[in-house]
């Protein structure tokens, strides 16, 4: 949920009077669009609750929005985009969020946006290591790659050389966690309201980042830099207050590197980042590649081979279970009508042995219908990896319909 | 597909240009020199689109399979003259419909024989990813399409060799042999019939690797733009293998919208819409 949804309005309202002000200052003919997507959602976990009041079987429904006015030039655009949704057991998964809500101006090399927005960097599959502007939204998916809108102004500049772009971001968001009637469920309960911070200004730390992207022929580079709250909390048991653990968020100064060649059908890919959080610093890397084969069997099927390699220099203290561990993926396309798709993906502890495997499939069902499924499972979970021993035994399957307008 | 210009030989285009009026009678190597013939048939056909700087359309793609159930795709293209006589030209497509799919967007800078860039915009991840261009014989959004019959057809990517002259409707047509100089094509040959006073393609039959007849493309419906620039606006492509059939038609093409450069970044196409 918006912690402080106080603080978000008045930025809001601000950010809109403002953009308002500058779109109608163009007085030229503008564009509207409105378009959407509305699921439904089914989840199913195989085991029982490990909380008594908790359940098996999640029903959930949701709607996102994409509202936008462009002046005719494309020099102004006002966008938003809102999302909600609705579950029928964790209230915490019961929520709403701005993914997006901006103004931006854009005029020769140059482009501005001021408000809520996301920002993706990266190339690799299996973690999104220097990604690091949005927070995650926990109680959307287990994989990380739903985010919460930020808010920021951002600044980007084109030129022969490769992109400059700065990123200021006044109010950081904590990341939402599932209630104890939600799952999967970790073995206790993690408060959503009370969260502490390193940064003596608390939510309102200002952070900052710097990228630099290019690309040479086959050659595809990001450098970045940031300054601010770490999106990743510390849970710690020794933190617990009521019964719930109370996340703490340190401060965070990071420089990244992700790049990617693309050679024919090999992509080559790498993220590695240098972290210094409470005055230790560590080392990341995701590196590996990805291969296609087109037109298996004669067919027109492709077949796509991923391989990437996950460290962490903390190891066991690592914030996340993926500290020495190799993740394999297939993906199998089958470029029919209906796009119908197939991945299977699996991450092995080098260490311990466990193993965290995903499947999903997708296809269409008409122009504006899609069928998703969606197993999660995990086995040979060793007790010293406790971040995924906590959930061991929340292996579940996910069924979505949507329906895009 | 479109016949986009090229100039890949330089020296060749620009004897043309001086000494031949635009839209003026060509004259042809004779035809027992085959391989120059059926070059310099490709070369008219490029040099009549030199100078169109910029194109905008949109798209209506409309796949029906053996059993006649149908389905659409909506695309708007967007596309920029590579000012480089060596090199191909820029491209951007956004896709309307599927609705699952619509605000995915795909940069293309086209080479002559050098692998593609490529770039696909996700918007629900807002993710820029390259790709891999070696995919030219997959089929495009599911349709006869391949990936390589929507590239930019620069002279440069195949070898010529012109088989004939017969009437093609109530027209009479150059029938010449084209074999594809890039690495991946499905198709060891095309066979191309293109229009002697207009020099605009009006069918192009395709081999598969094992040399049998595969797909037939018929071009209906062209219309010219600034009294200079042949587009087709009503393409048919027919699957004899599968005999499932795709039709794409092209409304509300619009030249020297006043893009350039800028509009063609992988910046730009996180912006695309």
């Amino acid at each position: 949920m918006v912690s402080t949804p106080h603080r978000q309005t008045i930025y809001l309202t601000f950010l809109t009077g403002l953009s308002l002000a500058m779109a109608c200052n163009t007085g030229k003919a503008s564009e509207f669009e409105f378009e959407g997507e509305i699921e439904g959602e089914w989840r199913h976990f195989f085991n029982e609750a490990q909380s008594s009041t908790s359940h098996d079987d999640f029903t959930s429904a949701s709607a996102l929005l994409e509202l936008g006015i462009y002046s005719d030039d494309g020099t102004h655009a006002l966008i938003a985009k809102p999302f909600a949704r609705a579950d029928s057991h964790d209230e915490n998964r019961s929520h709403a969020d701005l993914r997006e809500a901006k103004y931006r101006f854009v005029e020769d090399d140059f482009e501005l946006t001021l408000g809520l927005d996301k920002i993706f960097w990266g190339v690799t599959e299996f973690a999104h290591i220097v990604d690091i502007i949005n927070q995650t939204d926990n109680v959307e998916s287990t994989d990380g790659e739903q985010k919460l809108g930020q808010a920021m102004i951002t600044g980007s500049y084109v030129t022969d050389y490769g992109t400059f772009s700065a990123f200021f971001m006044p109010t950081f968001r904590p990341r939402n966690f599932s209630s104890t009637d939600g799952r999967p469920f970790p073995g206790l309960t993690i408060d959503n309201d009370n969260e502490t911070y390193e940064a003596s200004r608390g939510e309102d730390a200002g952070d900052i980042a710097f990228r630099y992207a290019h690309s040479w022929s086959v050659i595809d580079l990001g450098l970045a830099y940031f300054d601010g709250t770490s999106r990743d909390p510390i849970i710690s048991l020794a933190n617990m207050q009521n019964g719930k653990v109370i996340p703490h968020y340190p401060l965070r100064e990071q420089i990244s590197i992700d790049a990617q060649a693309t050679l024919g059908p090999w992509l080559l890919k790498l993220e590695a980042l240098h972290q210094d959080e409470s005055n230790e610093t560590s080392e990341r890397v995701v590196a590996g590649f990805e291969y296609s084969f087109y037109g298996i069997f004669a067919s027109s099927t492709d077949l796509g081979i991923v391989m990437e390699y996950l460290w962490d220099e903390r190891g066991d203290e690592a914030p996340h279970p993926f500290a020495d561990d190799l993740g394999l993926g297939l993906r199998w396309t089958a470029n029919d009508i209906q796009s119908t798709t197939l991945l299977a993906g699996a991450i092995i502890d080098l260490e311990y042995e466990s193993l965290a495997i995903s499947l999903e499939a997708e296809r269409r069902l008409n122009n504006s219908l899609k069928l998703s499924l969606e197993a999660r499972i995990q086995d040979q979970i060793d007790p010293q990896e406790r971040l995924l021993y906590a959930v061991k035994d929340e292996d579940f399957a996910r069924l979505r319909l949507t329906y895009y307008f | 597909m479109k016949l986009k210009l090229n100039r890949y030989i330089v020296s060749l285009a620009a004897i043309c240009m001086t000494t031949q009026p635009l839209f003026a009678a060509v004259t042809l190597p004779p035809e027992d020199q085959a391989e120059a013939r059926g070059l310099a048939i490709a070369v008219e056909s490029d040099r009549r689109n030199i100078g169109f700087h910029d194109t905008e359309s949109d798209m209506k793609m409309i796949l029906t399979n053996q059993s006649g159930a149908v389905s659409t795709r909506e695309i708007r293209f967007s596309t920029l003259e590579n000012k480089n006589a060596d090199d191909g030209d820029w491209n951007l497509m956004v896709f309307d419909e599927p609705r699952d799919v619509a605000g995915t967007a795909m940069l293309t800078y086209a080479h002559i024989l050098e692998a593609d860039e490529q770039w696909m915009y996700l918007p629900a991840l807002k993710r820029v990813k390259r790709i891999s261009s070696v995919n030219k014989s997959g089929p495009f959004m599911g349709s006869e399409f391949a990936y390589e019959d929507f590239s930019s057809q620069e002279v440069g990517k195949f070898s010529y060799r012109w088989l004939r002259d017969e009437a093609c409707g109530d027209r009479v047509c150059h029938v010449s042999e084209r074999k594809p100089l890039y690495e991946h094509s499905g198709y060891t040959r095309t066979i191309s019939w293109v229009d002697t006073t207009d020099y605009q393609a009006r069918k192009i039959e395709y081999y598969d690797r094992k040399d049998t007849l595969l797909k037939t493309l018929t071009f209906d419906d062209y219309r010219l733009y600034l009294d200079k620039y042949w587009r087709p606006h009503d393409m048919f492509m027919v699957n004899h293998v599968t005999k499932k059939t795709t039709n794409l038609q092209w409304t509300d093409i619009r030249f020297q919208t006043g893009l350039d450069a800028k509009d063609f970044s992988k910046n730009s196409l996180k912006r695309a819409r």
